[in-house]
């Protein structure tokens, strides 16, 4: 079994009498891409705040990639990288400008920015102020910023928010690749497909405490119910859709009877999704 | 501290403010227009000299004698009266002749004769009305008389010539160019706050007093070395160069610690000139009391950049060096470090 990039121990944090995160648990292996969901103030972003050292939990431990957050803070800042859901690149700043500017901060030697622009696909914008960009221009320059220093641990919050589909599955590739790469990605997203499509594990998180976690895969086993749609016509010429569950003993027979007893049009089958799931779970949607 | 990133953060901050169209040009045009300004100003004074005359006879004889142009008459009561007119700045030569003065004479007895002048006042133009005067009480004697002259300067003495409009302006242009400075740096940061910008450095190897260290320096520097530019250009280093020096570096330091508190309750550039004019009307005043004397009394002396105001001034346009300014540079440091401990401290809770 590989080791841990994060391991957090029962953490806590308040704001003032704002309780936002109650003592979670949980850890990211080397080379796992690690969702993180729940709708908005759930404390996701106070989680990733506390693990790349922006602020100190009041209870409980972090240790990323063997050290202590709260006090190696430089030293695994060095070693991570983190691309923010709010834009906050230098507007005034051409795309290599502001990718020059943290490898000089991190202390890269021999940086290549264009490599790394034609990486995110902003090659012939290289010398361009930012300002002239549009959203996800910026959303793939932010992530070019965050891999500027090859991080070991890359967190990624909703990292393809607002994005048209071609540049959301770009950086859902460049994701990947990082992984390819040897890099742990801790990813914040409300997209469930996306979560489901990249990460090896979920952790949901719901008012501060984390109410599920594995693979989205044992998830939808473990919560997610599978049904088969039919769409049927009757005598009338309507159409008509029935589900049925699957998995269970009179599964077969009442495939059996529809198939002798209507029309079939249309059959396919259909897994629960993460979304689903998360509803079942904690009795409300990702997106409120 | 390292020295590498605060290196960075520093060029990464001087290429923000001259890309702000705002500041970074409003900053050029500050120096230029104040260049412009100082040279179009006239380097000689033309102005007219009031004189307060005491005396309780023959005041008709010394009235018609002293008429020349530029020169106003006032006579007064007593030679107390000639005393507070001086020091309150309605007249700035005061002579006080004692009465009987015909008789005393004629006894030949030595007999004191007393001509005050303000402080501003040149030592050239109170030697020019000594001389007057001498010549003056010869003629009504009719021969030469023993009298003893007594120049009192009343108010501090700041010796010098009488200084010409435009070399007064110095101390306010220099001000008024490290200033400037406060909007711009905490504009700098209230923007980098507002954007997020200051997040993203936080995840890097930069530390808090690394982030610090690269905007004080920042600061300083732009604030700096604009008013070193003007003051070199327009021969403010001619005399007490290294005074000078010394006062716009802790001036300095004083604007930037004042920028960190602005940026600390700014939220964005409107809110930073919002706040920041206010801060600059009541940082002004001195300036202004430096160019017209006696506008303001001494409530003035309160406000910390009077002390940087008063050495400039002094330093410049009176030739008075360290002995005579060792108090103010005192008082400008310290209100300098206070003011960046403030700053620091508010700033500090506010990106933390």
């Amino acid at each position: 079994m590989s080791p841990d990039a994060i391991n957090v121990d029962n953490i806590e944090f308040s704001y003032g009498n704002v309780h936002a995160v109650k003592g979670i648990t949980f850890d990211v292996k080397e080379k796992e891409i690690f969702g993180f969901l729940g709708p908005n103030g759930a404390g996701k972003s106070t989680t990733i705040k506390m693990l790349t050292g922006q602020i100190f939990p009041k209870k409980g431990k972090i240790s990323v990639l063997g050290m202590d957050v709260t006090k190696k803070t430089g030293r695994v800042q060095a070693r991570i990288g983190v691309s923010f859901e709010q834009t906050n690149l230098y507007e005034q700043m051409s795309a290599v400008e502001n990718l020059k500017l943290f490898a000089d901060l991190f202390g890269v030697k021999k940086f290549d920015a264009d490599k790394l622009l034609a990486m995110v696909d902003l090659h012939g914008r290289n010398r361009d102020h930012v300002s002239t960009f549009s959203k996800g221009m910026k959303q793939r320059l932010m992530l070019a910023r965050a891999l500027v220093n090859q991080p070991e641990i890359l967190f990624l919050d909703e990292p393809t928010e607002g994005l048209d589909p071609v540049s959301a599955d770009n950086i859902r590739k460049i994701i990947l690749k990082e992984r390819e790469r040897g890099a742990a990605v801790f990813l914040t997203t409300h997209d469930m497909m996306e979560a489901d499509k990249l990460s090896d594990r979920v952790a949901f998180i719901h008012e501060g405490k984390i109410v599920a976690l594995d693979s989205p895969y044992h998830l939808k086993q473990k919560f997610g119910k599978r049904l088969i749609k039919v769409e049927t016509e009757t005598a009338s010429g309507e159409l008509k859709e029935t589900e049925i569950t699957m998995d269970e003993p009179y599964t077969a027979d009442d495939v059996r009877s529809l198939f002798a007893e209507e029309k079939v049009i249309t059959i396919h089958s259909e897994e629960a999704s993460l979304e689903d799931i998360f509803i079942q779970i904690t009795g409300r949607g990702l997106t409120g | 501290m390292n020295g590498r990133i605060i290196g960075t953060l520093i060029k990464k901050d001087v290429v923000l403010f001259f890309r702000d169209k705002f500041f970074g040009v409003m900053t050029l045009l500050m120096i230029v227009v104040f260049i412009v300004i100082f040279f179009i100003l006239p380097a000689t004074i033309r102005g007219t000299i009031k004189v307060g005359f005491y005396v309780p006879s023959f005041s008709t004889f010394f009235s018609k004698n002293l008429m020349t142009d530029g020169l106003v008459i006032q006579n007064m009561e007593s030679d107390e009266e000639v005393r507070r007119a001086v020091m309150e700045k309605e007249v700035q030569v005061g002579i006080s002749i004692p009465g009987g003065i015909s008789a005393l004479l004629d006894s030949e007895k030595p007999t004191d004769i007393f001509v005050y002048s303000s402080s501003e006042v040149p030592k050239d133009i109170q030697e020019m009305y000594t001389v007057l005067m001498n010549e003056m009480v010869t003629r009504m004697a009719g021969k030469k008389s023993p009298v003893n002259w007594r120049a009192v300067v009343l108010g501090p003495d700041l010796g010098g010539s009488q200084v010409p409009y435009r070399n007064r302006m110095i101390p306010l242009f220099a001000f008024m160019l490290i200033i400037t400075e406060t909007l711009g740096l905490a504009n700098l940061i209230s923007s980098e706050w507002e954007t997020g910008n200051v997040q993203a450095l936080m995840v890097t190897p930069l530390t808090v007093i690394d982030f610090f260290a690269g905007k004080g320096f920042t600061g300083v520097g732009l604030a700096f070395s604009q008013a070193f530019v003007f003051m070199a250009v327009t021969g403010g280093l001619k005399q007490n160069a290294f005074l000078v020096i010394t006062a716009l570096f802790l001036g300095s330091i004083l604007v930037t610690g004042l920028a960190f508190v602005l940026a600390s309750v700014a939220k964005d550039m409107m809110s930073v000139l919002g706040w920041g004019v206010l801060v600059l009307i009541v940082l002004v005043l001195p300036a202004t009391a430096a160019l017209f004397p006696g506008l303001f009394s001494g409530w003035i002396k309160v406000i910390p950049s009077f002390f940087l105001v008063d050495i400039l001034s002094r330093a410049v346009n009176y030739d008075i060096g360290w002995s005579g300014n060792l108090k103010n540079i005192f008082l400008l440091g310290g209100s300098g470090v206070v003011c960046v401990v403030f700053g620091v401290f508010f700033l500090k809770r506010k990106i933390s």
